[in-house]
């Protein structure tokens, strides 16, 4: 291994050095040894390096791959691309150029450039593009400026931070000679190192929780107070993970970091890296309230790479429930989604296939899994694959998670680097920065929901120049389905933007508090708390909830000090918008869970819940609401069961901020208002067959009420008739099962056409990720014929933020409804299903309340079709209210 | 309610304490809560949510005092002092039913009580950020339904009792007057002066409310799964202060190395009280708990100081000798000043006790100069001392000197310093009887008395910081309102003679160590070594 590359690696690299530390010639032959046989078993003919596309051309898949019916639905051959550099001294002070064994990529070069004259920078550029060498090169060159600079790196995983330590001590000591020292300071440092690494670190490495607990000790520290006071850089690596909730408290995290830093007159440049993302400068300056400049043209080097799309079988005949051939189910109570149910954990056997025989074939594999699948099991079932597979021979394969122990994975990581290990199947925790070296392959098991988070993956494979395999195995839901049926949507220009928000009054007034307890609150601080008018109104909710001193005000000399119960900041839970938030306890065993929030804990985690974890099922036993810490208290189980939650949902208090008033009579809204929802009963069903078990048996969640973002499309009170009109006469006939649903609203037409707008609803919620980097489970929906809020006239759909407070994803979603609007009506109309009711891989979801009832697939895209006129001939005012932040 | 000027002495009229019902569920009512009664003299205790009528089932058999019952019940219940002048009446809702026609029909007979807290579970503070206010959820509806006499009216006369509005979720020791149109019935109110009519106008009314309780929508402002207990204090002057207590401290929880396993495990074997524990042997408490004879002997040895009051120390660790004894007060947890750093040269009996204290608002310097400036004539050999010095103290003073007088910087960081209470508690030299690690609980524990009351960290952060805010805002030449500065030093004063009193009492405190001699003569001597 060489300590003086810059290969393309976050990290460190494979296979030995180039004897020539000149750039140019640091290519694929650098790889060539990097323990990556070809495959010399195919039929390698005159086309040399597509051995691995052979691999998975049809002729070796009917020759070796069991039962194989032609799975492969695209396959996109990506050409290679050349490294672009620049001479390190054309960028570096003389000294530290000299310790660099190679030129620079022309986007490290950019982003240092940027750097040097005090801009901050977004670097949006691949996953092993070298992004690491942009902070730690400016942390190396504020340290030669002047050697008590510090700086901060804050990662999102602490594995990664471990990781990076290691990385950043052998940069800039021992690659580059300097005195300087770095420190992991998190929740798993032994306190006297904590000591040590406040008085001396230079490069301190946390995570924006941590960051949140330690900020006010600034004041109790000499520590601290030297580290704010000479720090000059301060870096968020992998950016892009801080969307949604997460996201907005990092925001607030980052602001009050900015305030203390300018407390000890510090303001320090921020170097963000982030995975490709539509709308990185963007993205910066909210998670901010600074501007940054972006650097995305990636200078590093890229092999040729082949993509593959992957179906697996679905067999219609055996999912028929449908009215259209006259087949009722075989029991009226069985539900359509339970097949759907079976064939989504076959999508973890089908990736194992294809992962065991890239393994067969000697292309060592990373195989992503879903959330819901375990890796042991994954690795256990290619293991078993590859003793099924027509070819004799072994596969090893591992397990890697974020919730093994740090010497399991470390040993996982060291397998992969030295090629000791045939497969790893793996979390998205494999996803980020760790240092794993060169896989020949990847296999993504469902797609991970967004392009980001696929590109991200497919990025794992092939380091430099080197050639690699990615192929993507479908999942039986909505957006798996919409992309092996549009392939061109991964291939396009365009990722999704990252949507975070700091709008939400209950995190804001929260790290309001917390700011006043890093050090009093005066004006000066409205530049960084949101500006004046925001920050005095908070200022004065807190002071006559008695927890600030209430006799101040933000110009009194002393500024406003924090009276309340100590350590508020420790109230706030990252993972929610509100001061509470469960935690996941098993029983019987280890469960490596997040904190649920309760808007989620009520509706997936109520007393006798069974979820997927991690490839295990659990049932929930017990849920302590007023513990000090609530918890969940679950078992494992292993039912051959799954639960689904009902709700009742009201919307009301509707104010709208934004409208567009559509040609026909359609409104377009966005706003706020209150969504009154109880999960208040849930019924069980059968795996195999769907049949109902149990239920509906009561939940035991209280009620929930969210102030919160929504969007809402407004139809004219006519738009039942004059849609049901253009209806055939036997789509007007309720399906059976409406028949004996009691759920379903009465009267053939309402039926229909709630089912149509229904449709409508479930179809945006389930394409929105499509465009967005929003997850779909914080997003709800409501559609109805009519409504009791006046400026309602007829029948409406509603989608809204499921997270109390907002957090931005509803917004987005109305600022690109059209293209959302686009898609669904697209995917709608071309679903293979045919059916009338849908199929979750177009209109049912698994996260409704009313077990997909009513539902009309037809009735759904006239009425998209309606809108999307409208849109089409909008003439409407736009009265944008849409709320932003002061310039900073 | 903190009267616009502190009265120049006052006195406690009322002992609360105030039990979260979870609290009573994690722990026991009895030992635990009685312990807490009787530590507190508490007159009376109030059962507060969550699961406050659970608690109150239980507390009715596990103490001698009133339960106060603000969740249910046919009558009101009260507790009263001697002479009859300040009475606490807690209302189930809906009060009209419950509550006498007017506050005097509370007393005996012959008296009209001069001032009433009537604590009812009937109105809820809670704050809602989307609107940045905070409200006060039912008082309207609440003052509507009392009966007439207990309304607040325009004009106050002498005749009729005070009566200040309490209730059980709102924030424990939280108090607001709130301004109300007089005919407020049947409206939310929204809390703070700032959003009604100026005070005074004739068709505004003032209502005093005081929290007695746990809130739940306070954001993080509060912890909503706190189990402490609180003691809350009526004084003369209707100044309430409230300290919170961990119930951990209480029954057999407060025996150094008994948590709840241990405790389940004690009480099986019969053993309900410290004093059982005490009186065992060394042996038993082994035996009982399956453990090593050190820990056994530090479970008497606490048990001991516990129920004798009095310190006893587990190790030949001395204290070193010649302190000098300080004390910070700042304008708050998250402080930006030390105004006063009050300092006792010698004994708990010197006469040689110094305030420095902040003389102009807008300069946090001076005093910190003078204190500086006293400290080079103090050999460097003498330890400065202070109680949490480590959590709080002596971090103050590092950031303040490294804000407002850098040069004296490096002078302040070479000073010797010493925290009793990290000394005994965290590297496990003695054993302290106090109820909590709180500078006044363990002094009082070892019978020392404050010689001021009323007064308390908050209190005292409260005038201060009222004083400088009147100065920012005042017009040039404008007179500022001193606050009564001499009554803030005494309560500073006292602090350091409470932290000597300890000092004092560890150095004559027996030692236990794991030979199991007590030997008093190892006291104060001169290796120093622990403590650099
Ligand atoms: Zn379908
Ligand atoms: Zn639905």
């Amino acid at each position: 291994m060489s300590d003086d590359t810059i290969y393309p690696t976050d990290d460190t690299q494979p296979g030995s050095p180039p004897d020539t530390h000149t750039r140019s010639s640091r290519p694929s032959e650098l790889l060539a040894d990097g323990g990556q046989n070809t495959g010399a078993d195919t039929d390698t003919t005159a086309v040399p390096a597509s051995a691995r596309q052979d691999v998975l051309s049809d002729d070796a898949l009917q020759r070796s791959f069991p039962d194989y019916q032609g799975q492969i639905v695209e396959s996109r051959r990506l050409p290679p691309e050349p490294a672009d550099t620049v001479p390190a001294d054309d960028v570096l002070r003389s000294e530290l150029a000299a310790q660099m064994a190679y030129d620079l990529f022309t986007h490290q070069a950019e982003a240092l450039r940027k750097l040097e004259t005090g801009d901050n920078v977004v670097t949006t550029t691949s996953t092993s593009s070298g992004k690491t060498w942009i902070y730690a090169l400016q942390a190396a060159r504020n340290h030669l400026q002047d050697d008590q600079a510090t700086a901060l790196c804050l990662y999102p995983m602490k594995a990664l931070s471990r990781d990076q330590e290691q990385e950043l001590n052998t940069k800039l000591r021992d690659d580059w000679g300097l005195d300087l020292s770095v420190g992991v300071y998190d929740g798993d440092t032994p306190s006297d190192r904590k000591r040590r690494i406040r008085n001396d670190c230079n490069l301190l490495i946390t995570n924006p929780a941590g960051l949140n607990a330690y900020l006010p000790r600034h004041a109790r520290d000499g520590g601290w107070a030297r580290f704010y006071k000479h720090l000059e850089l301060v870096v968020v690596d992998e950016a892009h993970e801080y969307t949604g909730i997460t996201g907005t408290h990092v925001a607030w995290i980052l602001r009050r970091l900015r305030r203390v830093a300018a407390h000890y007159d510090s303001r320090p440049q921020f170097s963000m890296t982030t995975a490709t993302i539509g709308n990185p400068a963007a993205h910066a300056r909210r998670l901010t309230g600074l501007e940054f400049g972006v650097v995305e043209d990636d200078g590093s080097p890229r092999g040729r790479r082949d993509i593959v799309l992957w179906e697996p079988p679905v067999d219609w005949d055996q999912v028929a429930d449908d009215d259209t051939d006259g087949q009722a189910a075989p029991d009226g109570d069985a539900d359509q989604l339970s097949d759907f149910e079976d064939a989504r954990r076959s999508t973890g056997s089908e990736a194992a296939k294809v992962t065991a025989h890239l393994g067969m074939n000697d292309t060592q594999t990373l195989q992503f899994c879903s959330a819901r699948q375990g890796t042991e099991i994954a690795a256990r079932q290619i293991v078993d694959a590859a003793d099924s597979h027509s070819r004799s021979g072994r596969v090893d394969a591992e397990a890697y998670h974020a919730g093994l122990g740090k010497r399991t994975r470390r040993g996982v990581e060291n397998q992969l680097k030295a090629g000791q290990v045939d497969a790893v199947a793996s979390t998205n925790a494999l996803e980020l920065g760790i240092d794993i070296g060169s896989v020949g392959a990847t296999v993504t098991s469902g797609y991970p929901g967004t392009r980001q988070s696929f590109w991200q993956q497919v990025g794992r494979a092939g380091r430099g120049e080197s050639d690699a395999l990615s192929v993507l195995v479908g999942s039986t839901d909505a957006m798996d389905a919409y992309i092996l049926d549009n392939p061109e949507y991964l291939f396009s220009g365009s990722v999704e933007n990252a949507v975070v928000s700091i709008d939400n009054a209950n995190v804001y007034a929260d790290h309001v508090l917390a700011a006043a307890a890093d050090f009093p609150l005066t004006d000066d601080d409205a530049s960084f708390l949101g500006g004046h008018d925001r920050l005095e109104g908070m200022v004065e909710m807190w002071q006559d909830a008695g927890v600030l001193e209430s006799t101040s005000s933000l110009d009194s000399l002393g500024g406003v000090v924090y009276t309340g119960d100590p350590r508020p900041q420790s109230r706030i839970s990252m993972y929610g918008t509100r001061d509470m938030e469960y935690v996941v306890v098993c029983r019987d065993g280890d469960i490596d869970h997040d904190p649920v929030a309760p808007e989620r804990a009520h509706r997936d985690y109520h007393e006798g819940a069974l979820f997927l974890h991690a490839g295990q099922q659990y049932e929930v036993v017990d849920i302590h609401r007023d513990a000090r810490i609530p918890r969940i208290h679950v078992e494992t189980a292993d039912t051959g069961l799954y639960t689904q939650t009902l709700s009742q949902k009201s919307i009301s208090n509707l104010q709208p901020r934004d409208h567009r008033s559509l040609d026909g009579g359609i409104d377009l809204y966005f706003g706020q208002g209150t969504v009154d929802v109880t999960y208040n009963e849930y019924v069980v069903r059968t795996v195999s067959t769907g049949e109902l078990v149990e239920g509906p048996l009561p939940t035991g969640s209280p009620p929930l009420t969210l102030h919160t973002d929504l969007l809402w499309v407004s139809l004219p009170a006519d738009h039942i008739d004059t849609t049901l009109d253009r209806l055939d006469e036997p789509l007007l006939e309720p399906t059976d099962r409406a028949g004996r649903d009691p759920l379903v609203p009465e009267g053939e037409k309402r039926y229909t056409y709630g089912g149509g707008i229904h449709a409508a609803e479930h179809g945006v919620i389930q394409l929105a990720p499509l465009e967005l980097l929003i997850d779909n489970n914080d997003i709800g929906g409501l559609s109805m014929p009519e409504h009791p809020d006046e400026a309602i006239p007829g029948p409406v759909w509603f989608v809204h933020d499921g997270i109390d407070g907002g957090i931005g994803f509803t917004r987005s979603i109305f600022d690109n409804f059209e293209t959302i609007l686009r898609r669904t009506r697209e995917h709608i109309a071309g679903c293979d299903c045919g059916q009338r009711r849908g199929c979750p891989m177009c209109i049912m979801s698994e996260d409704c309340g009313n077990q997909n009832d009513p539902l009309d697939r037809v009735t759904g895209q006239l009425i998209i079709d309606d809108v999307i006129a409208a849109l089409d001939s909008e003439a409407g005012s736009s009265d944008d209210e849409s709320t932003s932040e002061p310039t900073e | 309610m903190l009267p616009e000027h502190l009265p120049s002495s006052d006195t406690p009229l009322l002992e609360l304490l105030v039990v979260p019902g979870a609290a009573v569920r994690e722990y026991d009512a009895d030992p635990t809560v009685a312990d807490a009664v009787s530590a507190t003299d508490a007159d009376a205790v109030l059962p507060v949510p969550p699961h406050e009528n659970v608690a109150a089932q239980r507390l009715l058999h596990a103490v001698e005092q009133p339960v106060l019952r603000a969740d249910r019940g046919m009558r009101p219940s009260t507790v009263a002092t001697p002479d009859g002048e300040l009475v606490v009446v807690a209302a189930p809702a809906p009060a009209p039913d419950t509550l006498p026609e007017t506050p005097a029909d509370l007393g005996p007979a012959e008296t009209t009580p001069r001032r009433v807290v009537v604590v009812s579970n009937a109105f809820e503070m809670r704050v809602v950020p989307r609107n940045r206010e905070t409200v006060l959820d039912g008082l309207a509806a609440y003052l509507a339904e009392i009966p007439d006499a207990w309304q607040p009216s325009p004009d106050d006369s002498a005749e009729t009792p005070a009566v200040v509005h309490a209730s059980t979720t709102v924030e424990a020791g939280h108090t607001t007057t709130q301004q109300l149109p007089a005919a407020a019935a049947g409206r939310q109110s929204g809390t703070g002066s700032r959003t009604a009519d100026p005070p005074g106008s004739a068709a505004e009314v003032s209502v005093d409310i005081l929290g007695v309780g746990q809130a739940s929508n306070m954001g993080a402002a509060a912890d909503t799964t706190s189990h402490d207990l609180l003691h809350t204090t009526l004084y003369a002057s209707g100044h309430v202060t409230t300290t919170p207590l961990d119930p951990g401290n209480f029954g057999l929880h407060a025996v150094e190395q008994v948590g709840d396993a241990r405790a389940d495990t004690l009480r099986s074997h019969g053993v309900r009280t410290v004093t059982q524990l005490r009186d065992m042997s060394v042996d038993a408490v082994a035996n009982t708990l399956d453990t090593g004879q050190a820990t056994a002997r530090t479970v008497t040895t606490s048990a001991e100081a516990l129920t004798t009051g009095t310190i006893v120390r587990t190790s030949a660790a001395s204290l070193p000798d010649d302190p000098v004894f300080i004390d910070v007060e700042t304008d708050g947890l998250g402080a930006s000043v030390a105004w006063l750093v009050g300092v006792l040269d010698g004994g708990s009996d010197s006469d040689a006790y110094y305030p420095f204290r902040q003389q102009t608002p807008g300069d946090p310097t001076a005093h910190l100069e003078g204190f500086a400036t006293w400290l080079q004539g103090i050999p460097r050999s003498r330890p400065l001392v202070a109680w949490n010095g480590y959590g709080f103290d002596f971090d103050i003073l590092t950031e303040q000197f490294r804000e407002h007088c850098p040069d004296r910087l490096e002078e302040w960081e070479s000073r010797r310093t010493f925290d009793p209470l990290y000394w005994a508690r965290n590297s496990n030299n003695a054993v302290l009887p106090g109820r909590s690690n709180r500078l006044e609980a363990v002094a009082e524990a070892i019978g020392w008395e404050p010689q001021t009351s009323g007064v308390d960290g908050e209190t005292a952060a409260t005038i201060y910081t009222r004083w400088r805010d009147a100065a920012t805002t005042a017009d040039p030449g404008e007179d500022i309102p001193e606050p009564d500065w001499g009554r803030l030093e005494a309560y500073c004063e006292d602090d350091v003679r409470a932290l000597a009193t300890i000092y004092e009492a560890i150095g004559d405190a027996p030692v236990r160590t794991a030979g199991g001699e007590d030997d008093a003569s190892t006291g104060r001597q001169g290796s120093l070594s622990d403590f650099s």
